[in-house]
């Protein structure tokens, strides 16, 4: 590693020092240098994760953006696209290759010991910055400033996605909470440490696939199976992300945005990607969705509008997969949900053909039907989730196995 | 209520900082102290883990690598294959010689003096479990020149009577368990949830151990400490060390008279035939000659240690003497046609004052004292093992 430490973990002492030393920077009255020393803390945690080429290839996805807002920022007048989309393809591209896809079977030639950590991330708020940079021009902008919003330590390995303006705009506000929320902030620190990295693990423990074929396995243990990743995962998630929102509350900024909100209790899988990693959820709605659909839609005769959509949903949910992982199972996953999508769709537009609004309201809130769409919609999501630690084939020799006994 | 969040959160802070500044300056050692040495073995059961590159360190004590081979075996992997062609050298901790330099352990030493040879030995091993590694190794159609167990007074004596089979049974049996099978979903999740529970300790002794191994402040405090000369008496006064000479780890039957009533007799008896036993096995799988070689008790090489034993315990009446055992124990093995080495008079002979032959906190043999014990050997081994076995220098 660059520095010769040891990779500053969230559970680590030296990333609990430095998340307690910017709070007590964020309350004295040397608050002024928050900034600075938030960059300074944010590097040192990035450079405790890379080694020597890993910092070239950092540098090589993000000088150039650099370079690129700083020409463009708060020119509102800027006419030349080109730039941006060259950029933002070249983002891509990197990302793709220093992702080191499983699909993208072509590029193994190119293979590389290159691997960064919270590129995912770093990519989100770069494309964002090169996006936004013309009608940001009244937020302040400079090298420290993009240093810390692209590596902030407290959403560089997971999010959640901030944008620039709240960056700011949290910068703005450091300082000492009230007691009141120091307190709530305290507790839900620590209440995301106990998720996260006590009671989480247990769930993942219990999770493994191939204990489905042991000897007198029954239904109850393929409901652990089936139940116990996706506790896991929502476990693990949201209480990192509980503790980063938590360190950033302490510090005075309250612009960290939520990424959770009771995802498992969804209706269906609409609702599902507004309560589930909703930073994420907002950002491919901003810059895959919203622009696919807007630009396609508006050239395309009507009569082809449902089946454009549909290839748009399909397309941004390939995208969603292709993020959260470099192998096949993460694109069926996003197929998935594409259809599961698709197939709420078409069921609101059923239940819009057979009922006038208020009739459909009221079915809607029915607690039979919101219960059963409940447990409908965290079962498929469930079972899609089962795709992450599992590939396709050991889960249905597994489950197939399972049946057969 | 401000203030005292403040505090609290200053409090943290300055503990974070002192405990970050102990690992970086104060006590970067901390690491070293209870090292993760060792390793499911599919046939020892447990044994050294391999290619093992570990600091350990105890101040005033030692501060020393440990390093094995692909197999496990004490030493480089370079030297792997010429070592195992050698002399192999069965043990336990005294053997192993952890907290000695790996070119300064006896087996290491024995090369010196133009013997190669390899160190089979593992620490909290003992007879059978080195047993076993003998039979693993044969197994896999290794030969040696000659084998040598080493035996530290007074740990390997014991009862061995229904100990026979492990010399016919198939290897590892002893440890292996049945077939694994795996376990079903609900005991992964009653097991991890036991394990959560088992994390909130009900006694002291698991959050020291893991204070020891995580935290250098603590670290520091416990075993640093008394790197520092001016607080190593204190350190003994208040019990933070414990007082090596009072350990009491030993059968104190092996010190008294060893009429045919003490039952320390039978298993001083029971021990010699079982390496007698140990030693037929290597004439049947090798046809090369076997010898013990006998390392005295701390009792023995630095007198003073059951001085002050008996004392603090009250057995200054009682008959004791330390060599009564390892005396006995040779009569048995050669009575049983087993080479036999006394290592004891060699270290007195050596001039090294007893408390420089281990160390002061731990009752390990000193480097001093295993390049004695090297020594003695080697030249053992060139006058024929008290058989006219002679076994020709190499290097």
């Amino acid at each position: 590693m660059m520095l010769g430490i040891a990779p500053i973990a969230v559970n680590s002492l030296p990333f609990i020092a430095i998340a307690i030393g910017l709070v007590m920077l964020a309350w004295s009255r040397w608050r002024g240098a928050f900034l600075p020393a938030m960059a300074v803390a944010s590097i040192l945690v990035t450079l405790s994760w890379t080694r020597p080429i890993d910092v070239l290839a950092l540098g090589l996805s993000l000088i150039p953006p650099y370079i690129a807002v700083r020409f463009v920022w708060g020119r509102t007048n800027f006419k030349s696209s080109s730039l941006i989309s060259l950029l933002v393809v070249w983002e891509v591209l990197l990302f793709i290759y220093l992702r080191k896809y499983e699909w993208a079977g072509g590029l193994a030639w190119l293979d590389h010991p290159i691997a960064v950590v919270g590129l995912s991330y770093m990519l989100f708020r770069v494309i964002h910055l090169l996006v936004e940079a013309p009608s940001l021009g009244h937020l302040p902008f400079s090298s420290l400033r993009y240093s810390t919003y692209i590596l902030a330590f407290w959403t560089l390995l997971s999010g959640p996605i901030q944008r620039y303006e709240a960056f700011c705009k949290g910068l703005d506000s450091v300082g000492r909470p009230e007691t009141e929320d120091i307190l709530a902030a305290s507790h839900r620190g620590v209440n995301g440490l106990i998720k996260a990295f006590l009671i989480a693990p247990v769930f993942l423990k219990a999770s493994n696939l191939e204990a489905l074929g042991a000897p007198g396995a029954d239904w109850l243990d393929f409901a652990i199976i089936f139940y116990c990743y996706p506790i896991y995962l929502y476990l693990n998630f949201s209480g990192y992300t509980d503790f980063m929102i938590a360190i950033a509350r302490l510090c005075g900024v309250k612009t960290l945005p939520e990424n959770f909100n009771h995802p498992y209790i969804a209706r269906n899988l609409l609702d599902f990607w507004g309560r589930w990693h909703i930073s994420f959820g907002v950002w491919i709605r901003t810059y895959v969705f919203t622009p696919i659909s807007t630009g396609l839609i508006r050239r395309a005769p009507p009569s082809a509008h449902n089946v454009l959509l549909a290839m748009i949903v399909v397309t941004t949910f390939l995208i969603v997969g292709a993020w959260h992982g470099t192998t096949l199972n993460f694109l069926i996953f996003g197929l998935l949900h594409a259809a599961g999508i698709l197939t709420t769709g078409a069921y609101g537009r059923l239940l819009k053909a057979l009922l006038d609004r208020d009739a459909r309201k009221a079915f809607e809130r029915h607690p039979l039907v919101h219960g059963v769409s409940v447990l409908l919609c965290f079962h498929y999501v469930a079972a899609t989730i089962l795709l992450f630690p599992n590939s396709v084939p050991d889960l249905i020799a597994a489950f197939g196995g399972f049946a057969s006994s | 209520m401000r203030r005292l969040i403040t505090i609290f959160f200053a409090g943290l802070l300055a503990f974070c900082v002192l405990e970050l500044t102990a690992r970086i300056y104060l006590f970067p050692q901390y690491r070293a102290m209870l090292p993760d040495m060792y390793a499911a073995h599919p046939v020892l059961g447990h044994y050294n883990k391999p290619n093992l590159h570990v600091r350990r360190y105890n101040p005033m004590n030692y501060d020393v690598v440990n390093r094995t081979n692909s197999l496990g075996f004490r030493g480089l992997e370079k030297d792997r294959e010429n070592e195992l062609a050698g002399i192999w050298v069965a043990g336990a901790s005294n053997t192993f010689g952890g907290f000695v330099e790996d070119d300064e352990t006896y087996t290491a030493q024995l090369r010196r003096h133009g013997y190669r040879a390899a160190n089979l030995a593992s620490e909290g091993h003992g007879l059978i479990s080195q047993t076993q590694v003998i039979r693993m190794l044969a197994q896999q159609g290794y030969k040696p020149r000659a084998v040598l167990l080493g035996i530290t007074m007074y740990q390997a004596i014991s009862d061995y009577s229904s100990a026979g089979d492990v010399f016919t049974q198939p290897i590892g049996s002893a440890f292996q368990p049945a077939a694994i099978s795996p376990k079903r979903p609900r005991e992964n999740l009653r097991e991890a949830a036991s394990e959560l529970l088992a994390a909130i300790p009900l006694s002291l002794q698991p959050v020291r151990a893991r204070l020891l191994k995580s935290s250098a402040l603590y670290g520091w405090g416990k075993v640093g400490i008394m790197g520092i000369p001016m607080f190593r008496d204190w350190t003994l006064k208040i019990g933070l060390r414990n007082d090596l000479y009072l350990v009491r780890n030993f059968d104190l039957n092996l010190l008294r008279p060893l009429t045919s009533g003490n039952p320390a007799t039978a298993n001083i008896e029971s021990t010699a035939r079982y390496i007698a036993m140990l030693g037929d096995l290597v004439e049947q799988q090798f046809n090369v000659p076997f010898g013990v070689v006998l390392i005295p008790s701390l009792q023995q090489i630095d007198p003073e240690s059951l001085r002050r034993f008996t004392t603090h315990y009250g057995l200054t009446q009682e008959d004791l003497d330390p060599s009564r055992a390892p005396e006995l124990l040779l009569a048995s093995l050669r009575r049983l046609g087993v080479s036999a080495l006394d290592t004891l008079p060699a270290l007195k002979g050596s001039g090294i004052p007893g408390p420089k032959l281990h160390f002061p906190d731990d009752g390990h043999l000193t480097a001093s004292a295993h390049a004695v014990i090297g020594r003695a050997i080697a030249s053992w081994l060139s006058s024929g093992m008290d058989k006219g076995a002679t076994i020709g220098r190499q290097e």
